[in-house]
């Protein structure tokens, strides 16, 4: 399993823990800036009905936040969903070229054997025929070869996808994991009105902190069009990787000489 | 016959028994081309899917190409068991014997 999974999981927990900090918001706010008002020196001895109407202006205003703070949580969760398999794709990667790998491996063993030395000991062929199956020798050793630089680009390629997966992981994971302990502390701020003396006007200090989300919400955006150039990229390098055209089966005759 | 071909016809036979076994080799050899990856391996980022696809054409692509090469170390087994034949009638070899390696041509 990748570091990747454990970033996922990570990044996961500290978004639902955002989210259930706005659910209750959305279900405490009110209560709790009408309590915070009560308690609040300049207020304390104001008229009921007026501190219900600052408290209903005050939690407006808050109110306005939560679809905007859900939005923001979304894009988090949303690019930390883009995850991949680096792991596989490693595997696959080495499965195609490398130290002893099946494909490479395999067709370097056959290529081995295909000698005329190891072919011709016990009998001689002369002439024409000698000549036509040196060339046939010969083709079949160079198509086979013909695999080699080819898979090696290939397995090149899917490392880089695996690295870039990571890469782009590790941003994205930390700037969700920013972005909704940014949103459970601006919760825990506007909630935690009650027990302070500073009064309403925290909570439209607190909706500050709201700016400070958009910039790690832009870091992600500016993550993720780093990953699809990069995608890009690597898309362009595959659709250059071809077998050579043609392999064509020898006559069914060496022709005699 | 011509007389350009001497020797023993059983190393020439056991020739093209090694380019049927190289044949099969690199078909086995080469599985994995066409084993399945997932898409979902190269994740959603925008664009990894596209680079799934070129890898799933290039993939194929190679796959193609085997196909043809097993064919063609086929084909190289059938000439070198026609030679083997050759050989054999220089040799007055037994009717029996030549039909024999005669089946094996495919």
């Amino acid at each position: 399993m990748s570091y990747v999974d454990g970033m996922k999981t990570l990044a996961y927990a500290h978004i639902e823990v955002a989210e259930e900090a706005i659910d209750l918001l959305e279900s405490k706010g009110h209560a709790v800036i009408r309590l915070a008002i009560d308690l609040t020196p300049p207020w304390k001895w104001a008229p009921g009905f007026v501190k219900d109407k600052a408290a209903d202006l005050q939690w407006a205003a808050v109110k306005l936040l939560i679809p905007k703070l859900r939005g923001m949580l979304t894009k988090c969760r949303h690019s930390v969903e883009y995850l991949g398999d680096p792991d596989e794709l490693r595997a696959r990667a080495q499965l195609l070229y490398g130290p002893a790998t099946a494909v490479d491996g395999r067709i370097q063993e056959i290529t081995g054997g295909m000698t005329p030395v190891i072919l011709s000991g016990a009998y001689e062929l002369k002439g024409t025929r000698k000549q036509a199956y040196d060339d046939v020798i010969a083709y079949q050793k160079d198509h086979l070869t013909a695999y080699e630089q080819p898979l090696q680009d290939i397995s090149g390629v899917l490392f880089d996808v695996a690295a870039g997966i990571e890469s782009y992981y590790l941003k994205m994971a930390l700037a969700a994991i920013a972005a909704a302990k940014t949103v459970t502390d601006l919760v825990t701020t506007i909630l935690g009105l009650a027990t302070v003396e500073t009064g309403v006007g925290a909570v439209i200090a607190a909706l500050g902190i709201v700016s400070a989300i958009g910039d790690v919400i832009t870091a992600l955006i500016t993550g993720l069009t780093t990953m699809v150039d990069t995608q890009h990229d690597n898309e362009d390098k595959l659709k250059k990787i071809h077998p050579p055209v043609g392999w064509d089966a020898p006559s069914d005759q060496l022709p005699a000489g | 016959m011509t007389g350009d071909i001497a020797g023993n016809f059983e190393a020439l036979h056991s020739d093209a028994k090694k380019w049927a076994q190289w044949g099969d080799d690199l078909s086995s050899g080469t599985a994995p081309l066409t084993q399945y990856l997932p898409d979902s391996a190269f994740s959603d980022v925008p664009g990894a899917q596209e680079v799934a696809a070129a890898f799933a054409a290039a993939m194929t692509a190679f796959a193609d190409y085997t196909t043809k090469g097993v064919a063609a170390l086929h084909a190289t087994r059938n000439a070198v068991l026609h030679a083997t034949v050759d050989m054999m009638r220089q040799e007055d070899q037994t009717a029996a014997a030549i039909a024999a390696i005669e089946a094996e041509i495919g």
